[in-house]
């Protein structure tokens, strides 16, 4: 009899769920309080995990990892812009932010995606590099734009962005602190949890419709596809536009979480710990799942947030963003030797 | 020379694959300046053949080969191309294995170049400096005595097809220790004017004392210039003798083989009312190109579509799935359906079933399920919840999961859960999967390539039956590419044979042997449209 597994740990899973064991130990001997830091990895795991899930589409359309990621995200902060410039605050604040950066996302990812099309199997590459050219462009967006609110803008001269906007007065914490739960010292963010569950969830369904079933298909075999009278090129554009307006309400929910708008270089590495927490989650270069981003998203930030203050304490101040920088990427590279090995198994047995 | 001493002596070749058996007690002999042609349809053997005569790494790996080699006497083992190369042996590849980026003389004299001596050493030859005036003499030598006049500086792309086949030739003859030269297929892509010049090429290296094996399925061309032939057939070598012995008519019978069954269809009334049209239908499939193909299909018929492998039959189902650019017209009850892409001819009726069914015709990681419900889902609407929702409409399980149990019982297809992933299934199933997503799309036309490639025997048989029955009950005209003649003989109410990508003849399924081994050759058949 075949059982389906609905997930099945794998070694990268166990490695790492070890080393996150060991941190635990750790912090607890150097006496670090295990509930606030429970509750910190609950809000760091609900406010990048958006951005985890908005890699599945284009992954699962055969495009690879999404490494163009800060094209959404700073989609996603045009919207944020504009509803802190219209002073709409609270609740209806972060809506709107979502609502219009998903707009400008889907507009980004018509021509994204037709530059992806054009550089076929090599997506990957490619987004990196429209990532990391697109930057500097939308920097003079940002220095140019018509803003007006003066609490947006430079306090000299007063034109041009600031770097970094305080959202406090806006919508600063609204997903984070509605429907707050406090059981004794623990204390679930169920607003932001919420919303995280929402997203997962219509990707669940999404997957489950026929456009979803035309996606994997066009990701698996595109051949096949084709054959089928799938147009693969229209499919892999909706699900470039899918992802990048995932990415623009992922980074609404981490802006309100963090209490800042970021703009200028900050989205330029945002990608890359977001493949690793998928990854990690067991994904491989060409399927991944929800249930994958998920723990892998909580697997990698609570590594993260741990090995940061135990790298402070334990070696020398700030080498923790040291630290970060080697696990993001050398995961990365971990996990593309594993799926080549895999891939060349696969070859073998042919 | 000795015209009479023996150069290459075979005995008891014996291969076999996994259990199928390529190649059974083959034995022949070469004598110098000896030209020996070697005859056979797909799958005959040759291929396997030259495989081991020439140390294809592939005979190794499926391990290796029985039987004996003895070159002027003495035994030898063929482990590496590289030791046959040294043994004398010369080999000319059907497709071309040269280095586009590289110059004519460069290409000649590849991995035996002239060196200049600095310091005399005998090791570190790989560093060494590349004389090359010195090759470049050496390699026009080699074509002025083929009679070829040719720019050596000039880089293999700007050449045509049958130069770059000269060159393939003078590269094989450029070494002074030539024994024997093999040809697989040399004048597969050359026209006729250019074949025989390089039948005349290969005749005077003949006179040279350099045997020579000539594998090619142009039956003429192999009359003409060979010395002996042998025809494989099933891996068996069904005829060995002097070419003066043989005829046209003999070699196409004995390639095919006089394995005519009574076709079970002879007879059948089929009304003459036209379904589906070819007009001058071209495929610009890579390697299996259509030239024109015209043809009239009758509904509720099955039509066979053969020829040998490159020549055209796979290059339909390719072409009406819009995998290749296509020419000519398509009609379909009257109606011109040549602009319409893939996903409306679908709808209008007309389905495809490639030969390359785990890369075109199933999600190998997906669940039976999926698999059967795909297209229908995809394209009719089929098997979905709630309707009104269309793209983003779910799937209807259970409606899904009906249709799959009855092809299963339909199709006899085995596997014991419908959610199983398609790579976990025999050929044979996976096969009867890809056919049950075609029928579910209720065609009116399917067009199948290669039904049973790659299926054991019995799974075989019973395919065959349940095309048959998919005709008779379900309507279905069945337009099926194989190369498995027999098969089309028992199965098909007309065989249409092409040759060079061009419609050679439309026969009968009880024509003999002779008559589909000469339009196989592109030689004889008449187009008979009854």
């Amino acid at each position: 009899m075949i059982k389906k597994h609905l997930y099945v740990l794998k070694s990268p899973q166990y490695v790492i769920g070890l080393f996150l064991l060991v941190l635990v130990i750790v912090a607890r001997n150097i006496g670090m309080d295990l509930a606030t830091l429970f509750n910190d990895s609950l809000i760091k795991f609900s406010m990048n995990g958006i951005f985890v899930l908005s890699l599945l589409p284009m992954l699962n359309s055969g495009m690879g990892m999404n490494f163009g990621m800060p094209v959404g995200v700073v989609a996603g902060l045009i919207g944020l812009c504009i509803a802190v410039n219209y002073n709409i605050v609270g609740v209806s604040g972060i809506i709107v932010s979502m609502v219009l950066g998903c707009l400008v996302a889907v507009f980004f990812g018509i021509v994204y995606g037709r530059i992806l099309l054009g550089v076929s199997g090599r997506e990957e590459i490619a987004g990196t590099f429209i990532g990391y050219s697109f930057i500097p462009i939308m920097n003079f967006f940002w220095t140019l734009a018509p803003f007006s609110n003066r609490q947006m803008l430079y306090p000299i001269g007063g034109s041009g962005l600031r770097p970094r906007i305080g959202l406090n007065a806006y919508f600063g914490k609204v997903i984070d602190n509605s429907l707050y739960l406090s059981i004794g010292d623990i204390g679930l963010p169920m607003g932001m949890l919420l919303v995280y569950v929402l997203i997962g969830g219509f990707l669940i369904f999404f997957y489950r419709t026929s456009i979803g079933k035309a996606m994997l298909a066009v990701g698996e075999n595109p051949n096949f596809a084709k054959a089928s009278g799938m147009d693969c090129d229209r499919l892999k554009k909706i699900s470039v536009c899918f992802s990048l307006a995932l990415g623009a309400i992922g980074i609404c929910v981490y802006a309100q979480s963090f209490g800042f708008i970021e703009l200028y270089d900050a989205p330029m590495t945002i990608a890359f710990p977001a493949v690793s927490a998928l990854l990690i989650g067991g994904a491989t270069a060409n399927k991944g799942t929800v249930l994958q981003g998920i723990v892998g998203t909580y697997l990698f930030q609570s590594i993260y947030l741990l090995s940061v203050p135990i790298a402070n304490e334990l070696l020398l101040p700030e080498v923790s963003e040291i630290m970060r920088t080697i696990i993001a990427n050398g995961i990365i590279l971990y996990a593309l030797l594993m799926s080549h090995q895999r891939r060349n198994l696969y070859g073998a047995s042919l | 020379m000795d015209q009479n001493k023996t150069l290459l002596k075979v005995t008891d070749l014996t291969k076999h694959y996994d259990a199928e058996c390529a190649l059974k007690d083959v034995s022949f002999e070469v004598k110098r300046g000896e030209i020996l042609g070697i005859v056979g349809a797909n799958g005959s053997g040759k291929s396997t053949l030259l495989n081991i005569l020439y140390g294809h790494p592939v005979i190794k790996n499926t391990g290796g080969y029985m039987g004996e080699f003895y070159i002027e006497g003495v035994k030898i083992k063929q482990n590496e191309p590289y030791d046959v190369m040294k043994l004398g042996i010369g080999m000319v590849h059907q497709e071309f294995a040269l280095f586009n980026e590289l110059t004519v003389a460069e290409n000649i004299k590849l991995c035996k170049e002239h060196t200049r001596s600095i310091t005399g050493l005998n090791r570190y030859q790989e560093l060494s400096w590349i004389d090359d005036e010195k090759n470049r003499q050496s390699a026009e030598e080699t074509l002025r005595t083929l009679g070829i006049s040719l720019d050596t500086s000039s880089k293999i792309e700007s050449l045509s097809t049958t130069m770059k086949q000269f060159v393939e030739l003078a590269r094989a003859l450029n070494r002074e220790d030539l024994k024997l030269l093999i040809l697989d297929e040399p004048t597969a892509m050359l026209n006729d004017v250019d074949s025989k010049i390089l039948m005349g090429l290969i005749d005077k290296v003949a006179k040279k004392g350099i045997s020579v094996i000539f594998v090619s399925h142009r039956l003429e061309e192999v009359l003409g210039i060979c010395d002996s032939v042998m025809v494989l057939r099933d891996g068996n070598c069904v005829n060995y003798q002097k070419s003066e012995m043989c005829t046209l008519k003999g070699l196409a019978n004995d390639m095919v083989g006089a394995q005519i069954k009574r076709s079970e269809k002879n007879g059948r009334l089929i009304d003459k009312e036209v379904i589906m049209k070819f007009d001058a239908y071209k495929v610009a499939y890579p390697g299996e190109v259509l030239e024109e193909l015209t043809l009239e299909v009758y509904k509720n018929e099955i039509i066979g579509i053969t020829s040998l492998s490159g020549h055209g039959k796979l290059a339909v189902g390719k072409g009406l799935m819009d995998f290749y650019p296509t020419g000519g017209r398509l009609w379909f009850k009257g109606e011109n359906i040549t602009e319409l892409s893939c996903r409306d001819r679908f709808r209008k009726g007309i389905s495809v079933l490639c030969e390359d069914r785990k890369e075109v015709g199933l999600l190998l990681e997906h669940s039976i399920k999926d698999n059967i419900g795909f297209t229908a889902n995809q394209v009719f609407h089929q098997y979905k919840k709630y309707p009104k929702l269309k793209i983003l409409s779910p799937l209807n399980q259970k409606a899904l999961a009906h249709s799959v149990d009855s092809y299963k019982s339909f199709l006899d297809i085995k596997f014991q859960s419908m959610k199983q992933p398609v790579k976990q299934l025999s050929g044979g199933n996976q096969q009867k999967v890809a056919l049950a997503r075609c029928l579910a799309t209720d065609p009116e036309v399917l067009i199948i390539s290669e039904p049973t490639r790659g299926i054991d025997i019995a799974a075989k048989e019973k395919l065959l039956d349940y095309l048959r029955i998919i005709n008779e009950k379900n309507n279905v005209t069945l337009i099926i590419a194989s190369s498995e003649l027999e098969e089309l003989q028992r199965l098909c109410d007309r065989i249409v044979v092409l040759s060079e990508g061009k419609c050679q003849a439309v026969l009968p399924p009880t024509a003999n042997s002779g008559e589909f081994g000469l339009a196989l050759s592109g030689i004889g058949g008449a187009i008979n449209n009854d």
